[in-house]
């Protein structure tokens, strides 16, 4: 049953990812001829010709589309053709300054947010639960781009504390952790709160207190985990986004990320990078959304005894 | 309840200490002597940097710190072409140019510059053959007559052309056209590992190339040209405009590229940064698709009268740039055809003409990218409502790329009725720019139906630019151009193009008229 189960969600996550690399593989090739977007606006037509056929862009889509994946089975994901090295080298440069930014502020936003959530709960309808909702809705209603240059204008600009961009030292990663993580506590925080509140008004909740127990054993022990699902959902929808999440932070920020790398390639029609790109989005979105359906099980008894749970 | 304030605390501490001790800016020292790391933010990088391989701006903006050409161009002054590698040349026949090699210049791994790294930068191998491991041949576009280079002794070459090229100079001077070092490409192991570490005779050798994220030179201390300024040169790439300039203010970067012209007096208000740049080389200009059977002279020459550019470079460019008189600039100097007429505005003349046209209301399609020219789209949206004063219905569209706007409607014609370009002077000469796009290789002829006798006149005129080594008749077929290209104009030309940059004003830097950002000890007072 287990096995069964667990076949199910990767055959289904394997052909999601399928379908959006052979989408993306149409649609970069049907909005624009990449010889036309990577050569300057005079580029003579031998210059195209030669360029098509140097990268098999003049054979039919089927057949690119047959070699593409039949390099992918070989591990090979091709190369730019704007400096004609291999996607996973570039890869390999850009993903792990991403991964570093995006999971950082992440781990910075649950640190802040469910102390935060949880408190507001506690202090329903008093000025702590308004001042940190208040903060909360700021956070999460401000747009990044906005939030990241106020705070390159505060930080760089009148305090000359921090460096306004670039990732040469751990001062870098700063203005843009706050400004993604601000987000994150934002919207972690309000669910943290919501879900709190539901679960204190519980039954079992009224009998642990009942009962005699401490006020941290029935928050912390009853109350909190109950109230972990939805937040770990919304955790778990962020960690799939970080690479789409990171596009706008990276480029306020030159940040030199995949984020950054994916709007330049889009902009050049430099097809193997964000076809491998596109790839690498699905498979996180798809692995984050296994990973908390395995949480559910693990904080939920009831889901995983129920059918087809882990 | 206390435990949870105390972790919320600690944890808040914990995320806030960095910004709260972080000690200042990353180091920057510009010394009174000399300045030990300079930043430099630009939107893009090149991708690769080698030469040859594409002809961007990104490249274009780095190279000339890194490689030398034979033959100079004074971007700065008007001393025209200077010496280079090459410290003389001369001509000995129409075909032929002997160039005689600069002595003691040593490439960045230490190798000295002989003919030998000439011969291999110009040959079929890497460059001019049929398949060049350069990838495509671009590049080549711009010296269609070269033959080949003949050594006669380490320090002397001859540069042969298939015909007559009066522009061989001119050429040389050209980024595609820099010298690279035959040894150090050779014993790359791949032309990748080349493309990203390539060897050149610059002030700076590349220390690091982060694709993307930065490029760091370091001074190159057997320089030819004299000690660099500065010791570590690093291009940053920041492709957002506001962040270029909030670096700047806070001293992380010395230099910034492509500064918006609504941006400037935010500069000019800090007592410690100063704007550099202005009008470069290039006439931004339209292309009409003279295949639309409305596109008619008449309708042609009224779009170009009902046009207030004075008021555009007033008001839009706070008149930093200028009007040139036809595609026809000073940097010329003896070829400029001073005396050839200004464009005129004259709404009434505009009127007469759309009436006399076969022009009937129809709807233009007006194909522009989004401000990939300074100001592109506010100048396109004030032109169309001067279109509209002289009865012309434009409508703009924007394209997110070069082959959007040249997609075809049907049996080869385009879509648009008229596009967005920008004609590029080259090499201080008309064969450079007027005639190198808008000879028959070209859209305007090619796709665009600029036919006729006139056309047909132009196109032997053009001739006399390519091939004639009389500047008197190269003048005069020049002039006759300008007239032509006025009387059934292929197009449109607005204003000369800007490249601003921004600096710290601490810093004796100063920017060409060109897009190309050169920091060699040439370009610093010291």
């Amino acid at each position: 049953m287990h096995i069964t189960y667990f076949l199910g969600k990767i055959a289904r996550a394997l052909f999601t990812m399928v379908l959006v690399v052979t989408f993306v593989f149409v649609v970069l090739r049907a909005t624009g001829d990449p010889a036309q977007a990577m050569l300057p606006e005079d580029a003579t037509q031998q210059d195209i010709e030669h360029f098509r056929s140097m990268w098999g862009l003049d054979k039919p889509l089927y057949e690119q589309y047959g070699v593409y994946w039949l390099n992918i089975l070989k591990g090979n994901f091709g190369q730019s053709y704007r400096d004609r090295r291999p996607v996973t080298d570039i890869m390999a440069e850009r993903l792990p300054k991403t991964v570093y930014l995006m999971t950082l502020s992440i781990v910075f936003a649950v640190i802040i947010a469910i102390p935060m959530g949880v408190k507001a709960a506690l202090n329903r309808n008093t000025f702590i639960d308004r001042f940190t909702m208040g903060t909360a809705v700021f956070g999460f209603s401000m747009p990044n781009f906005f939030l990241g240059i106020l705070l390159i204008l505060l930080f760089s600009v009148k305090l000359k504390i921090l460096p306004s961009s670039g990732s040469d030292s751990w001062k870098h990663i700063i203005l843009p952790l706050l400004t993604t993580g601000l987000a994150y506590i934002g919207s972690y925080s309000r669910f943290t709160r919501s879900s709190m509140l539901s679960v204190l008004n519980k039954p079992y909740i009224r009998t642990a207190i009942a009962g005699g127990l401490s006020r941290n054993r029935v928050i912390y022990g009853h109350a909190l985990p109950n109230a972990a699902i939805p937040v770990i959902t919304i955790i778990g929808a962020t960690v799939g986004r970080i690479i789409a999440g990171s596009i706008v932070i990276e480029t306020v920020f030159a940040w030199p990320g995949v984020g950054r790398l994916l709007v330049t390639s889009v902009g050049a029609r430099d097809l193997s990078v964000v076809q491998a790109i596109v790839m690498l989005l699905s498979i996180t979105i798809v692995t984050a959304n296994l990973i908390v359906d395995i949480l559910y099980g693990i904080l939920d008894p009831r889901i995983r005894t129920k059918k087809g749970g882990v | 309840m206390k435990k949870t304030t105390l972790l919320f605390l600690c944890a808040l501490l914990l995320f806030l200490s960095p910004v709260m001790f972080a000690g200042g800016k990353q180091e920057v020292k510009a010394e009174t002597a000399k300045i030990t790391t300079m930043n430099v933010a630009v939107p893009a990088l090149p991708e690769p940097l080698t030469v040859g391989a594409s002809t961007t701006q990104a490249r274009y903006r780095v190279q000339y710190n890194i490689f030398n050409n034979l033959i100079e161009f004074d971007f700065k002054g008007t001393k025209g072409f200077m010496p280079s590698l090459a410290e003389s040349w001369k001509r000995i026949d129409d075909r032929t140019l002997e160039l005689k090699l600069r002595k003691g210049v040593k490439f960045h791994n230490g190798d000295e510059f002989t003919a030998e790294d000439v011969a291999w930068t110009f040959s079929d191998e890497r460059f001019f053959g049929e398949k060049p491991i350069v990838g495509h041949t671009r590049a080549r576009g711009y010296w269609a007559l070269f033959d080949r280079v003949e050594i006669i002794d380490p320090y002397t070459v001859r540069i042969i052309s298939k015909d007559t090229d009066p522009l061989a100079v001119n050429r040389l001077s050209l980024p595609q056209f820099q010298i690279i070092n035959k040894r150090a490409f050779q014993e790359a192991k791949s032309y990748e590992e080349w493309s990203n570490n390539p060897v050149g005779t610059g002030p700076f050798k590349v220390e690091r190339f982060a694709s993307g994220d930065q490029l760091v030179l370091k001074a190159h201390e057997q320089y030819w040209g004299g000690k660099p300024y500065v010791d570590t040169l690093i291009f940053r790439s920041v492709p957002e405009e506001s962040a270029r300039i909030a670096g700047l203010m806070a001293g992380d970067y010395q230099v910034i590229s492509n500064v918006s012209i609504d941006l400037i007096p935010t500069i000019e208000q800090e007592k410690n940064l100063a704007i550099e740049g202005g009008p470069i080389a290039s006439f931004l200009a339209t292309m009409f698709n003279i295949k639309k059977p409305y596109m008619d002279v008449n309708l042609r020459k009224a779009m170009s009268l009902a046009l207030d550019r004075e008021l555009i470079v007033k008001n839009l460019f706070a008149g930093r740039t200028k009007i040139p008189n036809g595609i026809n600039d000073p940097g010329y100097a003896d070829m400029y055809v001073k005396d050839h007429p200004y464009p005129k505005y004259d709404l009434a003349e505009a009127k007469k003409l759309v009436k006399k046209s076969a022009y009937k209301g129809e709807v233009i399609p007006y194909y522009i990218l989004n401000d990939y020219y300074p100001n592109e789209v506010n100048v396109a949206q004030t032109m169309v409502e001067m279109w509209k004063a002289a009865g012309i219905n434009v409508q703009i569209e924007i394209k997110e790329n070069w082959a959007q706007v040249n997609a075809d409607e049907t049996e080869g014609v385009r879509y648009f009725g008229m596009r967005n370009t920008s004609n590029t002077d080259t090499f201080g000469d008309p064969a450079g720019c007027l005639w190198r796009t808008y000879n028959k290789s070209y859209d305007p002829y090619k796709v665009l139906g600029w036919r006729g006798p006139l056309v047909d006149e132009f196109m032997e005129l053009g001739k006399v630019l390519d091939t004639s080594v009389d500047q008197k008749e190269r003048y005069k077929a020049f002039a006759r151009m300008l007239e032509i290209y006025d009387e059934d104009p292929p197009g449109l030309y607005f204003y000369m193009n800007l490249s601003i940059s921004a600096k710290q004003k601490s810093i004796d830097w100063t920017a060409y008229k060109q897009v190309y950002m050169y920091f060699g000890p040439e370009n610093f007072k010291q």
